[in-house]
């Protein structure tokens, strides 16, 4: 019962072998054994531990906790093995038309969620590496199923760069290991917690930093999300908005539990904040469907790290719930458009028309997304974005900043919305795993929306009843937001500048990023010293 | 060149901190790892390289996924090369 | 000195990566920092001595068997992306038509 953990990392990756090895149709369907199974376990896993209030370590091997590899499960990683779990019987619900005799994908995919669970997981430096790693490689393989030029070059693309960010890693790990003797997370936090102010544990922060900086898109070296995430299958675009990047975002907070560095709380908030704006910028002058959505990714994970930044104030559990709502609501908005896609066969917002008619369903569940993502209330975008404007209330550079990212992602959303109205000549298709896939997703936004406060009790522990749903001035509040978005749109947006046309066709090489990414290291050394 | 320049002065900003951060790396040392393996591996795991005890016993883990990546590895770049519609 | 001198190196295989005009090229310097970093990690281990981690004679100022150990890991991950970047290079190759970084965002597959 208590090697549950160890189960839960091993389960879909026999399953995966097992698939593999028989390539029979009718063995494919041991995917739905095997998810099930795991349900069951992280399920009585957490009700056996009440809840997992303390943190519990399993050593594998059973030797010294300083010497062997320890997995650690808390309330953290428990939410998030089961928000993993879900994501991944919707996309195996959503993609099983297309792919049941497929085995190949099947393979990789339950491959991935292993080593992805294993991730979530560890709680030894070294371990986190290889994890990482392997989730880089076989993202890559995911990324280039499709076998076409444009998705090789972006898959090559995301290798290069991401095994380029991993060798920074590689060099805080020696530098910190010299000074703590364990590669352990938790021992070397309490042995590090009073030397904090010399070289090598500052310079091993800023290392491990930008590798975590360069898997989780923060400002200057995001250049690989946009293409990635574009040029990628629809099934697995939704995977990796979802959820893959978010396991940068986990890395981010397990290693600042451990580090515990003041001073450079104040430089992750202003990255967030120029991460967001950049991702609103771009956001808005691109007119391929799934770029405004992969751009749309990178703003929202701004405002994640604007949220996450400062570990024990209110807006740190705004930032988490964040994580999960986006989630939802980024991977609705991929399937829809990955079945618009496949139904009128054409990329640009501009020429498409007509969903509305033609697929019903399928639009119902896409406003639904674009309404939790603007933030409307009875929806779950409106929760977070709420706790964080509470928590930044005291001063009003912050406030500003995070009405004019509110009101960006206002914009774009109404120009996307443009695809809703009109005729088209288009026949119908009949989608039902695609609309079932949807619907559930649907569901869990609405009710996230509405029923939090005992969601949030039992795994954060925070008390949320200050936001209130039903209150008339946050109501008036978002309408006033939609009317100013609706009129900058249509003076400034619609009319298609050249300004916006340079900005669409901006494209930076290799070692451009490469070039960035020494800077984004400079600037944290000066930083850091003044 | 102006991009190169700049690189290059980065860089050299760079080797300077690390420089200075191994001088005070070699004040800090801590050797409890070290005085654990010395001591105890050969009647923990019955093997005298000491490299091979570790690789193989303690940390077997990331041994496993290792091979998982060649494994993965590999089954990439025959699916990558294959030309038609086969059935591997 | 040697941490010093195996640094530098990861530093050169950074300019290089940074100023490539081909993609062989960038894999290439990859490779060269990513064994440059198993060099530092050695040269680490060595502040504890320098004779071999194996207990047949002498047992006093043992280098450090751990950092030594994590690097089997790394170099099998690393020769792992290196196939795996060449072999993705020869599908470029075979779409675009050029190996060169500036040609490759402009041309169309």
């Amino acid at each position: 019962m208590e090697f549950i953990p160890i189960y839960l990392i091993f389960i879909p990756i026999v399953a995966a072998m097992i698939i593999y090895l028989f390539n029979n149709k009718y063995v494919n369907y041991i995917i739905f054994v095997a998810q099930t199974i795991m349900t069951f376990l992280a399920v009585i896993y957490y009700k056996v531990y009440d809840g997992l209030v303390v943190d519990k370590m399993i050593v594998l091997g059973g030797w010294d906790k300083r010497i062997g590899i320890a997995l650690k499960s808390d309330s953290l990683s428990m939410s998030f093995i089961f928000l993993s779990i879900f994501i991944w019987w919707i996309v195996i619900i959503y993609c099983w038309d297309k792919r049941k005799t497929d085995f190949k994908f099947l393979f990789f995919l339950m491959f991935l969620q292993g080593t992805f669970l294993g991730l979530l997981q560890t709680n030894d430096l070294f371990n986190l590496f290889i994890f990482i790693e392997i989730t880089t490689i076989i993202s890559t393989i995911l990324i280039i199923y499709k076998k076409d030029g444009y998705s090789v070059r972006a898959g090559f693309y995301y290798l290069l760069l991401n095994s380029t960010g991993m060798i920074f890693y590689l060099l805080g790990l020696i530098l910190i290991y010299n000074i703590s003797g364990t590669l352990n997370m938790e021992a070397t936090s309490h042995k590090i917690s009073l030397l904090t102010d010399t070289y090598p544990v500052k310079m091993a922060y800023i290392f491990i930093m930008s590798a975590i900086g360069v898997k989780s898109a923060f400002f200057p070296v995001y250049n690989w999300l946009p293409k990635a995430h574009g040029a990628a299958p629809s099934s697995i675009s939704a995977l990796l908005s979802g959820l893959l990047v978010k396991s940068g975002v986990y890395a981010f907070i397990r290693l600042n539990q451990m580090f515990k560095m003041e001073s450079f709380y104040h430089f992750f908030f202003f990255l967030g904040f120029f991460t967001a704006i950049s991702g609103i910028i771009f956001a808005l002058s691109q007119k391929d469907i799934k770029q405004i959505l992969a751009f749309h990714t990178i703003s929202q994970i701004g405002i994640i790290l604007m949220g996450i930044s400062s570990i024990d104030e209110k807006t740190y559990v705004g930032g988490l719930m964040h994580i999960f709502n986006h989630a939802m609501f980024k991977s609705l908005l991929f399937m829809g458009a990955g079945i618009i896609i496949n139904t009128y066969g054409i990329r640009r917002i501009t020429d498409i028309r007509g969903v509305f008619k033609k697929l019903p369903y399928t639009s119902i569940f896409m406003i639904i997304g674009m309404l939790s993502i603007t933030g409307a209330p009875l929806f779950n975008g409106f929760v977070s974005k709420t706790v964080i404007k509470y928590g930044v209330k005291g001063s009003n550079i912050k406030s500003t900043m995070l009405f004019i990212i509110n009101l960006g992602t206002s914009i774009s959303f109404i120009k996307l919305s443009q695809i809703f109205f009109g005729n088209s000549r288009i026949k119908r298709s009949r989608n039902i795993n695609g609309n079932l896939a949807m619907f559930l997703l649907a569901v869990m936004c609405i009710m996230l929306g509405n029923y939090f406060i005992p969601i949030t009790k039992g795994f954060f522990g925070v008390d949320l009843s200050y936001v209130k749903v039903m209150d008339i001035g946050n109501w008036i509040n978002y309408i006033m937001t939609l009317g100013i978005g609706y009129i900058v749109y249509k003076k400034i947006i619609a009319k298609d500048y050249s300004i916006i046309k340079k900005i669409r066709h901006i494209n930076i090489s290799f070692g451009t990023t490469n070039f960035l990414l020494v800077m984004f290291i400079f600037i944290m050394i000066l930083w850091s010293r003044y | 060149m102006i991009k190169k320049i700049a690189l290059v002065l980065m860089l050299i900003a760079i080797l300077i901190t690390f420089s200075l951060t191994i001088q005070e790396s070699k004040e800090y040392l801590d050797c409890f790892s070290k005085d654990y393996f010395v001591s105890k591996t050969f009647r923990e795991t019955g093997s005298k390289n000491i490299v091979t005890g570790i690789y193989l016993d303690y940390r077997l883990f990331d041994s496993i996924f290792e091979a998982g990546i060649l494994l993965v590895v590999v089954s990439g770049i025959i699916f990558m090369s294959k030309k038609d519609e086969e059935v591997l | 000195m040697n941490p010093i001198l195996s640094f530098i190196v990861v530093l050169i295989g950074i300019y290089g990566l940074a100023t490539s005009k081909n993609i062989i090229k960038s894999i290439v310097c990859l490779n060269i920092t990513q064994t440059a970093v198993i060099l530092v990690f050695l040269n680490f281990g060595a502040f504890h001595g320098s004779n071999i981690p194996i207990l047949i004679d002498k047992v006093i100022d043992m280098t450090d068997p751990l950092p030594q150990a994590l690097m089997i890991t790394a170099i099998v991950i690393g020769a792992a992306i290196t196939a795996l970047a060449l072999m993705l290079s020869i599908k470029i190759f075979h779409y675009y038509g050029t190996l060169d970084w500036k040609e490759l965002i402009e041309r169309e597959g």
